[in-house]
């Protein structure tokens, strides 16, 4: 029973510190400039940030699960590298199905709210990116799926501090020439000054 | 004078609008990771620039013979594959070339096959084109990228590790923050800034440019990521 006690909460200390990591010290949007386009847009068309969270943590944490298992076998090759990218996408694409199948059959009502999230979050870089970070480390199962949750988590984050700023930065107030786009890129910027104030080190890539 | 030049070939200059006035990064803010992160030196530009050319350019090219008739998810899953299979090539042919930048790049190079102007951009924009229009405007895009890469990657380089192409310039005072992402980001502001004022300067027509000196109005909002 202690054993079993045991493995539960390692399970869950490596599951929630790497979920941190993920959303505070590899914060995919303010680290690593990751999905910035689409954290933009949902902003300007105003998708629910939650649901586009929510959609996009389970496309990558699915992913995470299947990347896992396959890891091993990709590690042993020795052309790795160059077709990676081909085999995450491949994933992707079966996550992003599964998860367009899911949205049919069971959130009808929801359907026409879900379905641009979706379209929009599974090739998006945060995942694939998310999953060629997790896939170079050698991560246990639980910090796999920490990665994953924390990744959706943390862009969540990022969007929601970029959503606080964004009518200002668009508003009259500011000089024509910083208006909007430049604006956001200097406030992101200095945002992420403060992560890597947090960090205190530069990232691996 | 330049803004009565781009006014007289203002149909001609349209075409290759990606290139600098439309440009997929300052403009449109897409594809500013690998910019951010891994372009802080000339070489990782120019090795990313490479990459994104050949990998961008093709694949919508090739995607644009999928037919319509196919649904949204099938076709998406189509360019996105089709990026990744090219990156395999264009990938083993850098390495040989740049080993250290492709090493020093890290997952921005691998990113690219999923990059927004094969995502999203070749449905909503190079598609809708003929075949060759869109090969010029295509063109026009990535060369546009390569055009911010260089210049972001010479930049931070020169004034960042006192370098260019890796040859120490002797350079007394460096600033090694800038090769971090958070001063790419701070820099492709300022970059930005500069284009969108060039950009208001040579697209207004004369008269009304003299109508705001007088009477400013700032209802125009300038279009940001997508």
């Amino acid at each position: 029973m202690s054993e079993l006690l045991n493995s539960f909460a390692s399970f869950l200390g490596d599951y929630v510190t790497y979920a941190l990591i993920a959303m505070f010290l590899e914060n995919t949007i303010l680290t690593r400039a990751l999905g910035t386009s689409t954290s933009l847009l949902i902003i300007r068309k105003r998708f629910s940030l939650g649901l586009f969270s929510l959609i996009l943590t389970v496309i990558t944490t699915l992913s995470a699960v299947i990347v896992y298992l396959i890891n091993p076998l990709l590690n042993s090759l020795s052309f790795r590298y160059f077709i990676t990218p081909l085999v995450f996408v491949l994933i992707i694409s079966v996550v992003y199905v599964a998860v367009l199948l899911l949205t049919n059959f069971c959130f009808k009502k929801l359907k026409e709210k879900i379905l641009p999230m979706v379209h929009l979050s599974a090739f998006n870089c945060a995942v694939l990116g998310a999953l060629l970070l997790g896939s170079q480390g050698n991560m246990n199962f639980p910090s796999f799926l920490g990665f994953g949750l924390g990744t959706g988590l943390g862009f969540a984050l990022a969007t929601f501090l970029l959503s606080i700023a964004y009518e200002r930065l668009y508003s009259d107030r500011v000089p024509r020439a910083f208006r909007g786009f430049p604006a956001m890129l200097l406030y992101i910027g200095i945002l992420s000054l403060s992560f890597y104030g947090l960090i205190g080190h530069e990232i691996s890539f | 004078m330049i803004r009565r030049f781009y006014q007289k070939h203002k149909h001609t200059l349209t075409l290759f609008d990606g290139f600098f006035l439309n440009n997929t990064v300052l403009e449109r803010g897409l594809v500013i990771a690998p910019i951010i992160v891994a372009g802080n030196t000339m070489k990782n530009a120019v090795m990313l620039s490479i990459a994104f050319v050949i990998i961008t350019f093709f694949t919508v090219l090739v995607s644009s013979f999928i037919p319509k008739k196919l649904p949204y998810t099938i076709r998406a899953i189509m360019h996105t594959v089709l990026a990744a299979i090219l990156f395999i090539p264009v990938s083993y042919f850098l390495q040989g070339y740049f080993p250290e930048a492709v090493y020093k790049a890290g997952i921005f190079l691998p990113l690219l096959v999923t990059n927004s102007l094969i995502v999203s951009k070749g449905e909503s924009r190079f598609f809708k084109k003929t075949r060759g229009v869109m090969a010029v405007d295509l063109l026009s895009h990535v060369l546009g990228f390569s055009l911010v890469a260089c210049i972001v990657g010479a930049i931070r380089e020169i004034l960042g590790s006192g370098s260019f192409w890796e040859i120490p310039l002797g350079l007394g005072e460096t600033a090694p923050m800038l090769m971090f992402p958070f001063a790419g980001f701070i820099l492709l502001g300022f970059l930005a800034a500069a284009l969108q004022k060039f950009r208001l300067y040579v697209t207004r027509e004369p008269k009304a440019l003299a109508k705001e000196e007088t009477a400013p109005d700032g209802s125009e909002q300038p279009e940001s990521a997508n």
